[in-house]
């Protein structure tokens, strides 16, 4: 007997309607009985985040549609500016620092890596004629800095913890060594390691045990294999690079204001304000 | 050499210190003694600036501890602080973290000697050694920075009787050191030439 299968064109993505979007969300069953059974308290917080999901998701799709439509560099560009400042915020939220000190620095160190990525994928690798294309610049954009974002609060919430719990080790090689750089460096080097361990961890097991979303979705949306496969290997790169940079101008950014005058670490800088 | 005026100090209820007074010359000794939680090693970390008094002033080799010299007035000090977590698995690397030159290396062997760690012993791990012995390896590292003012908090803590007699006896030797220290040890508090009691 022959199996029948639905013939779609390369060129088209079957589309979800919203009753089987809907049957997806059945599978959070399973999660819910195991937080449950396991006395997990994160139920509340998952509903939510699923939710905001997508609000957020839907949102974007209408906000995309007319951003894609207009095409302006100048709305693009401030797109891009307003994603990196939630990413700076929400950095600042979820490691529990003071707003007043960290905001403006850990946005800086976002659109400073992002500038430098942009311009040299965009308009170095790809080549493109219009380097704020909505179409590549706002999801290649989000793509490293969600990425980012996620290695950042790893990196950064390492450092603060460490200082806050290791004083005396940074008194004791600030003191004892030859410069505040050197007291620094172990406390920098462990959160660097820490921040971009997972990325490494991915990348290098990434197309045996993972498929990558933007290269699945690429496929999906019609693109040969190989096309995909290269732009995913630029946005690791992209994403690593940009994570690294985010991290690394953060820390240099935050200690300019986590030291007073005597080189001693300002209590209150610490505090955590969850 | 290093100089408290009246200097207090309080953790909110807790009363630390209230116009202490004293002039500590160099070459002289001096050990803070009394009881756990009254607060010895904050006494050690304002003389280093990483604490800042309430009132009253700090004076090292002449100059009161301001932003201005506080880094100057490090380079006087060595601080060894108690039971400290380094992020090293040896002495080498401990030596390479604080960045030591050659005769800054010089002298680490030579406190090792003295120290009574064993030539077989330097090159081991800290994981292949005794909770003394590293202390000890710690000490050594930091008696080769060679400056003139230590501060040493409840640094013979870890040490048996021999270590501690090993240790008096090198800290004895130093010519010209200005030392302040924190301790319960009555035989490390005898050989003090002065001592505050909390």
């Amino acid at each position: 007997m022959f199996k029948h299968y639905q013939i779609i064109n390369m060129n088209e993505t079957l589309d979800i309607s919203i009753y089987s979007l809907a049957l997806g969300f059945l599978l959070m069953v399973l999660p819910i009985i195991g937080f449950i059974y396991f006395k997990v308290r994160i139920i509340k917080e998952t509903l939510i985040s699923i939710l905001r999901m997508i609000i957020q998701l839907s949102l974007i799709a209408v906000y995309l549609e007319y951003i894609f439509e207009w095409n302006n560099a100048w709305i693009n560009a401030s797109w891009v500016i307003a994603m990196v400042m939630v990413g700076a915020y929400t950095t600042v939220k979820r490691v529990g620092l003071n707003y007043k000190y960290f905001l403006l620095p850990f946005f800086i160190a976002g659109f400073t890596s992002i500038v430098i990525l942009d311009a040299f994928f965009l308009g170095w690798i790809i080549r493109l004629d219009y380097v704020f294309d909505a179409r590549y610049f706002i999801p290649i954009t989000g793509m490293v800095l969600g990425n980012a974002l996620n290695h950042n609060i790893v990196g950064v919430s390492n450092y603060f913890d460490r200082l806050d719990k290791e004083q005396d080790l940074y008194y004791f090689l600030l003191i004892n060594g030859s410069s505040r750089k050197k007291a620094l460096e172990p406390f920098i080097s462990s959160s660097i390691r820490k921040g971009l361990n997972p990325l490494i961890a991915t990348m290098s097991v990434i197309g045996l045990i993972s498929l990558p979303g933007m290269m699945t979705g690429q496929i999906l949306g019609g693109s040969s294999p190989v096309v995909a496969i290269k732009y995913q290997i630029l946005i690791m790169l992209a994403v690593f690079v940009g994570s690294t940079l985010n991290l690394m101008i953060c820390i240099l950014l935050a200690n300019r204001h986590i030291f007073d005058s005597f080189g001693s670490i300002k209590p209150n800088i610490l505090k955590k304000t969850r | 050499m290093i100089k408290f005026e009246n200097v207090s100090l309080r953790f909110g209820e807790l009363v630390i210190c209230e116009n202490l007074s004293f002039d500590l010359d160099q070459g002289g000794s001096l050990c803070l003694s009394g009881p756990s939680g009254k607060g010895k090693s904050s006494l050690l970390k304002l003389i280093l600036g990483i604490i800042k008094p309430d009132s009253g002033k700090i004076f090292i080799d002449g100059k009161e501890l301001n932003a201005t010299n506080i880094f100057d007035a490090r380079k006087k000090i060595v601080w060894l602080p108690q039971n400290i977590h380094l992020p090293v698995n040896s002495g080498k690397e401990l030596t390479e973290l604080l960045d030591f030159q050659s005769e800054n290396l010089e002298l680490y062997h030579h406190y090792l000697d003295q120290l009574g760690i064993a030539s077989n012993g330097k090159e081991k791990l800290f994981t292949e050694v005794s909770g003394g012995q590293k202390q000890r390896m710690v000490m050594a590292a930091c008696l080769s920075l060679d400056k003139p003012i230590l501060l040493l908090d409840e640094p013979v803590s870890a040490l048996d009787d021999d270590s501690i007699d090993q240790f008096i006896h090198v800290i004895n030797g130093l010519k010209g050191k200005t030392i302040v220290s924190t301790s319960h040890n009555k035989r490390w508090i005898e050989q003090c030439s002065s001592i505050i009691k909390l």
